[in-house]
């Protein structure tokens, strides 16, 4: 059965799944840990059984006992080695038993692993274990293929891909959600939606998970954007615990309630999932069979790519889609560098840039001259569907970089960009065929740029006339304007204008850049902004920008208004009313001056370096700056945060000011001239490596001029005693996190003892109380760095 | 035998609220406008360098009087025990967030304080947040096998000795996700957290 033999199916009837098939293996007898692929082989009359009792119940499409027949779950059996015999004995057993109006759906479930880079089974081998399967189910004559209980998009897409090309049969994919609305890797039905029928699934819907009433809200989410039928399964409702067994809350009356309001929300087929039999079965066929269903059209024409966990769809007559230019390392060293290094935290940060900025979707772009591209383009998909759900617009112009980039992308990506010229477009158009992705077009042949808009429209209607012979809908191309300089062609803004007005009326998508058109101008951003706002005018569908830039979003924000795209001006207003926007202060305020004390107590180091310098000028004398100012602001600050008026970041904004500060001061003290009151070690003990609360002890210590000298972490008892001697030191501060390694302290404390040091011990840490520091002899303990300075300060008295 | 489950890309985001408590801003506590930037720019950076990965492996499990036993290794602690007395599975986790992070603390902690403490608070949320989210992919999981999913629980916790980490290093192999264990029993990279959760049938 191919698509279009699908299709005729469901012209004439609601189409009836089947029922659960693992309770009823179990019922008939499975035993616990068997393979139920090779049970079901070696137990014909009850494989044939569950079909023929399902067919007889009213099923048109029954599937196979294949779910777990895949190379990654049959080697948990030792029989890996014998999928597409299994699979294939598997189908003909179903097909002996359909008879002539019941067809055999090829079932495929998951391999139990995670794909990279949410896992470590690598996509092409996914693609090659699926494509096993189907392979032998195709080779007994299953009629179509379902990909069943998929919990991660990725592993959904692989099995997509493995069936297209392995054979011509139609295909239905079913994803199961969480009570979140989520699949285990956090995909939204839509977005799931979205996915699966650009990537040429004949179906889409969902299964297991849920009981028939909430599964009708998944399905609700779906169906406004469904290009293709939409199918169900629900459990037999939720599961409870009967006598030590699993079993499901809902009777098949109750069942069968639901089922005309799937109908009504446009569902074409439907079975059941968990907890269901022949008798819930039955019941969806006695609520189908008389109802002839519309022939199906397509109702949605609005394209949207996604992310794992996000779409974003391009509407006319809608704000436009803000596509973030930054991801691109032409004149940015950190990330060329960073690129060329594998890294990714500068990628990263852009992103998180942009999207904080309000991008809706990030333009990626690597190339750097001499750099392995496709490798760095995959690291960068993987990094980027890590750390952002914003879907992503592949930017490369070799189309072997975007199939690796689509491969390895979990939702449905933008390409940019197609062009005309000859030798491109024959490489990417399969690849954008393949993968179902979205695109920029850009009108631009093997001639160059074409200056005119007649021109340009011309390039444009080829192209898509090409792309529709091809099996790609003009829906998919998001024309790209082409935007050229003003200062060189003074009628460039206005055919780049007319390309896109053109492009509007033919309902076909648009995006442009700016920035080419100010080139060679004094205050570029002014004519940026305004040639946005123009091309907003003309139906522009999508910008490519620095999102960043705050003039520029207003811009484009107030011109959605002026242009009828944002109704009742509702996302402006949000713009400005959520804060996102700083507004600016029209009053201006006489800013305080801060002198070294204060400045200090705020933490501002700039400002305190600064004074210093004054107060130098003016001829005061170090030490009387540390010990009048420096000191007396650092015990204030450790006032504040006793108070609560203060938190760690400012304590320790204000301790690194501190820090800088006596840098700054010691080339000016004199020799002899100090401000030390004592010297004393710190370390934390023997087994731990935690010693963050350490070093911030020990920073406050030395604010307050307390010498220390850092032994660090996990540091032996005799290393600090050693020290101590040597030293000639008699504080010590002691630290430790954990409940295991703080019994180390009392180590310390009784060997210093019996050696008859007169050492001052000073403990503190997470796990530490007042109570244990008594019992394990310590002579004072500090909750946090503020007590600390003063417990160490009395030491010294 | 079955090997762990390598989950990454967590797609975390930022857990500001549990920082800022980690910070010591406690109930209705909040930054002033500069130190909230300050913060937020550190944790923003955070979110760039962490390297977030996890292991998961489902065992049989039989709990016992005071103990707990999995794949012949033996948990001793009695509130675990209890936690999982009416469970036959239980599923062992870890995750960490990475060496970077780490290194990038330390870094900070020599040079710029300020942003090492606020670092490192954002590194222990995060591997929390990664945590939460593995678990809560358990509880997806259990559920789709007809189990409820109890609460988690770490080595160092009540009588739950850390020394129990080498369990979790047979059970999981630590090293797939690059963590170690050092010989007092502390995971490195130290933004790292293993669990144990139990799967009941008791719906």
């Amino acid at each position: 059965m191919n698509k279009k033999e699908l299709m005729d199916l469901i012209n004439k009837k609601y189409v009836v799944l089947d029922g659960a098939t693992g309770t009823f293996l179990q019922k008939e007898g499975m035993p616990a840990g068997a393979c139920p692929e090779m049970w079901a082989i070696e137990n014909p009359a009850v494989t044939k059984k569950i079909h023929s009792a399902y067919a007889g119940a009213g099923s048109d499409i029954i599937y196979t006992c294949t779910f777990g027949a895949n190379r990654i779950k049959l080697k948990t059996y030792g029989l890996e080695n014998r999928v597409e015999e299994i699979n294939y004995k598997l189908v003909r057993l179903a097909k002996e038993t359909a008879g002539e109006n019941v067809f055999v759906a090829g079932s495929i479930g998951p391999t139990g692993k995670f794909i990279e880079p949410v896992g470590d089974l690598p996509f092409d081998e996914a693609v090659d274990v699926f494509a096993r399967q189907i392979k032998g189910m195709a080779d007994a004559g299953a009629d179509l293929l379902v990909i069943e209980t998929m919990m991660d998009i990725q592993e959904a897409r692989a099995a997509l891909i493995a069936a297209k090309q392995t054979c011509g049969l139609a295909v239905m994919v079913s994803m199961t959600f969480a009570q979140d609305n989520r699949t285990l890797t956090g995909t939204d039905p839509v977005s799931a939606l979205i996915t699966l029928q650009s990537l040429g699934a004949d179906v889409v819907g969902t299964n297991c998970g849920f009981g028939p009433d909430k599964m009708l809200d998944i399905i609700k989410l779906m169906v406004p954007y469904a290009q293709i039928p939409l199918m169900a399964k629900p459990n037999a409702g939720l599961p409870v615990l009967r006598n030590g067994e699993t079993a499901y809350n809902m009777t098949p009356c109750e069942f069968s309630e639901f089922v005309p309001e799937f109908i009504e929300c446009g569902i074409r087929f439907m079975g059941g999932c968990c907890g269901t039999s022949p008798e819930y079965v039955a019941m969806i066929h006695r609520n189908f069979k008389d109802k002839n269903p519309d022939k199906f059209s397509v109702q949605c024409t609005v394209e949207g790519i996604s992310s794992r966990s996000k779409t974003v769809f391009f509407e006319t007559g809608k704000p436009l889609a803000i596509i973030g230019e930054r991801i691109n390392p032409t004149g940015k060293k950190v990330l060329s560098e960073e690129l060329i290094n594998g890294k990714m935290t500068e990628l990263k940060r852009l992103a998180g840039e942009q999207a904080q900025a309000g991008a809706q979707i990030l333009d990626v772009n690597v190339g750097v001259p001499s750099i392995d591209e496709k490798k760095t383009m995959r690291e960068a998909v993987f990094s980027l569907t890590g750390y952002t759900d914003l879907p992503l617009c592949i930017d490369s112009s070799n189309a072997e970089v975007i199939e690796e980039a689509l491969k390895h992308y979990p939702g449905r990506a933008l390409v940019n960009s197609l062009s005309a010229e000859s030798e491109k477009i024959n490489k990417l158009i399969p690849v954008l065929k393949k993968y179902g992705a979205m695109f920029v077009l850009l009108p631009v042949d093997d001639k160059g740029v074409p200056e005119t808009a007649a021109e340009r429209i011309e390039i444009i209607e080829k192209t898509i006339a090409i792309l529709e012979l091809n099996g790609i809908p003009a829906r998919r191309a998001v024309v790209d304007g082409i935007t050229m300089t003003v200062s060189s062609m003074p009628q460039a803004p206005e055919e780049t204008l007319k390309t896109i007005k053109y492009c509007t009326g033919k309902k076909l998508l648009t995006t442009a850049g700016l920035s080419n058109v100010s080139f060679g101008l004094p205050e570029r951003k002014w004519v940026n902004n305004a040639f946005l706002a123009m091309a907003v005018s003309h139906g522009l569908s999508s910008a490519i920008l620095n999102p960043c830039d705050e003039q520029t979003m207003n811009i484009l924000s107030a011109s959605c208004v002026l242009a009828g795209r944002d109704k009742n001006a509702l996302s402006y207003i949000k713009r400005f009313q959520q804060g996102t926007v700083e507004k600016k202060e029209v009053k201006t305020v006489r800013p305080v001056r801060l002198d070294c004390r204060q400045a200090l107590i705020q933490g501002d180091k700039d400002t305190l370096l600064a004074r210093l310098e004054e107060e130098l000028r003016s001829g005061r004398e170090p030490l009387s700056i540390i010990n009048e100012s420096l000191v007396p602001a650092m015990q204030e600050v450790g006032i504040k945060f006793n108070r609560k008026e203060y938190f760690l970041p400012q304590l320790m904004l204000s301790a690194e000011a501190m820090q800088d500060a006596f840098a700054y001061l010691k080339p000016y003290l004199g020799k002899g001239s100090s401000h030390s009151i004592g010297r004393m070690i710190m370390a934390t003990v023997k087994g731990d490596i935690h010693d963050i609360g350490k070093n911030m002890v020990t920073l406050m210590l030395r604010n307050h001029g307390i010498e220390v000298i850092d032994l660090g972490k996990d540091v032996s008892a005799d290393t600090i005693l050693s020290t101590a001697q040597k030293e000639k030191i008699n504080v010590i501060g002691l630290s430790a996190l954990m409940t295991t390694t703080m019994t180390e302290m009392e180590t310390v404390i009784k060997d210093a003892r019996s050696a008859g040091l007169d050492i001052k011990f000073m403990v503190g840490g997470a796990v530490i109380t007042a109570e244990y520091a008594k019992k394990i002899g310590a002579d004072g303990y500090a909750k946090d760095s503020v007590e600390a300075v003063d417990i160490a300060k009395s030491f010294f008295d | 035998m079955t090997e762990s489950t390598l989950i990454s890309n967590f797609n975390l985001s930022f857990p500001y609220k549990d920082t800022l408590r980690r910070l010591g801003y406690a109930g209705l506590a909040e930054p002033d406008k500069k130190t909230g930037l300050f913060i937020k720019s550190v944790a923003d950076e955070s979110l760039t360098i962490i390297e977030p990965r996890g292991l998961y492996r489902i065992c049989e499990i039989a709990p016992g009087r005071d103990s707990v036993k999995a794949n012949g290794f033996m948990l001793e602690s009695i509130y675990l025990r209890n936690l999982l007395k009416n469970c036959n599975i239980a599923v062992f986790m870890a995750v960490t967030v990475g060496n970077d992070i780490c290194a990038k603390i330390e870094n900070y902690m020599s040079a710029e304080p300020s942003k090492g403490v606020v670092l490192d608070a954002s590194a222990s949320e995060l591997a929390e947040s990664a945590m939460e989210k593995l678990h809560n992919m358990i509880k997806n999981i259990g559920l789709q096998k007809g189990y409820r999913t109890t609460i988690r629980y770490s080595p160092g916790y009540k009588d739950f000795g850390l020394h129990n980490q080498l369990v979790f290093d047979k059970i999981l192999d630590l090293n797939r996700i690059g963590v170690q264990i050092t010989p007092s029993y502390m995971l490195k990279p130290e933004k790292s957290i293993t669990a144990i959760a139990g799967w009941e049938k008791n719906i």
